[in-house]
């Protein structure tokens, strides 16, 4: 016999708070293109800051509380998530998008230093990529979660 | 192709790796464990600064993963500031990694000296001179000096004296010596 308890209200089962799920932005052309950054522009520290930083926050319920957790960019009527992390004394940004009952699109990740970008035009790329990602041209990849 | 454990590994033997791994634990850990004593603490960013005499923009910098290069001396008044006594030790990597993948923001909290249990119960026999309710074991590495006991932590469990223990015994190498009120 099965132990699990169920919680329901008004008959409807209520879901377990579960860990938050991450994916990917994938470009149409099928690249990955926040694998290829994090291959690409991190360094093994800020790599493993960013590994870590996705491990931690996936357990922490509200996203307001997210560790790293900068604040939301609008756009007109639209708006991303920013996060942010440093290492080697360089400050790094992530931007994201909610895309269902706890599951976050990590859109683009840059560079960060007195206010600027690099590149400069990320939080454009943010919401084109948001858009992209809406009407189907481009897809999400689920980011794996290394215990190690 | 490699397992990841295994890569994982292979990525020890080199001492810069090592190194970037440990930093970058501490650099995430200390900033999450630190938001989630405030936030439990029901402080704001600000309120906490007043508590530990520190600049508001620093307790924001220290929260942030890989802002602050934390010494002792600041974790110690961060410590004090909590209320929470403060463990830095080395350990194996695994029990590195199986502490950092139990721990969650949202369900780690350290009770303050004042909600302290085991602490209340320990000063009453311990401390004054009183004789204890429950038995009070100091835990010995053997040999070597007293270790902090009970050892209370988010997610370890009190080790219990060996049932047969008397005012001194041994048992997996540890040493345990009831002290008599």
């Amino acid at each position: 016999m099965s132990r699990k308890i169920l919680l329901t209200y008004n008959k409807k089962v209520i879901k377990y708070p579960s860990v938050w799920t991450f994916w990917d932005y994938v470009s149409p052309s099928g690249n990955n293109m926040i694998e290829e950054w994090r291959l690409l522009d991190l360094s093994d520290e800020a790599r493993l800051i960013f590994d870590k930083l996705i491990k931690d926050i996936r357990k922490t319920e509200n996203h307001i509380n997210w560790l790293g957790f900068r604040r939301l960019i609008k756009l007109h009527k639209d708006k991303v998530w920013e996060l942010e992390f440093s290492s080697d004394g360089r400050a790094y940004r992530v931007l994201g998008d909610f895309v269902g009952e706890k599951q976050a699109v990590l859109l683009i990740g840059c560079f960060h230093k007195s206010r600027v970008y690099t590149p400069v035009d990320t939080i454009e790329q943010a919401f084109k990529r948001k858009v992209l990602l809406k009407n189907g041209t481009a897809s999400h990849e689920e980011r794996k979660i290394s215990i190690y | 192709m490699k397992s990841e454990k295994s890569q994982f590994i292979e990525n020890l033997e080199d001492w810069k790796y090592r190194e970037a791994y440990i930093r970058a634990s501490i650099n995430v850990n200390l900033p999450s464990q630190i938001r989630a004593l405030r936030l439990k603490q029901e402080m704001t960013q600000k309120e906490f600064a007043a508590v530990a005499d520190m600049k508001q923009p620093r307790i924001s910098a220290m929260e942030k993963p890989g802002a602050t290069k934390f010494n002792i001396e600041t974790l110690i008044r961060v410590a004090a500031a909590f209320k929470v006594g403060l463990i830095v030790k080395f350990v194996p990597v695994s029990e590195m990694l199986a502490w950092e993948n139990g721990f969650s923001q949202d369900s780690f909290n350290v009770p303050t000296f004042e909600q302290d249990m085991a602490l209340q119960r320990a000063s009453a026999s311990v401390f004054e001179g009183k004789p204890s309710p429950t038995p009070v074991w100091f835990l010995f590495d053997s040999p070597g000096t007293p270790r902090a006991f009970p050892e209370v932590s988010h997610n370890t469990t009190m080790t219990p004296p060996p049932p047969d223990a008397g005012s001194v015994s041994t048992a997996g190498g540890i040493q345990y010596q009831q002290r008599l009120g």
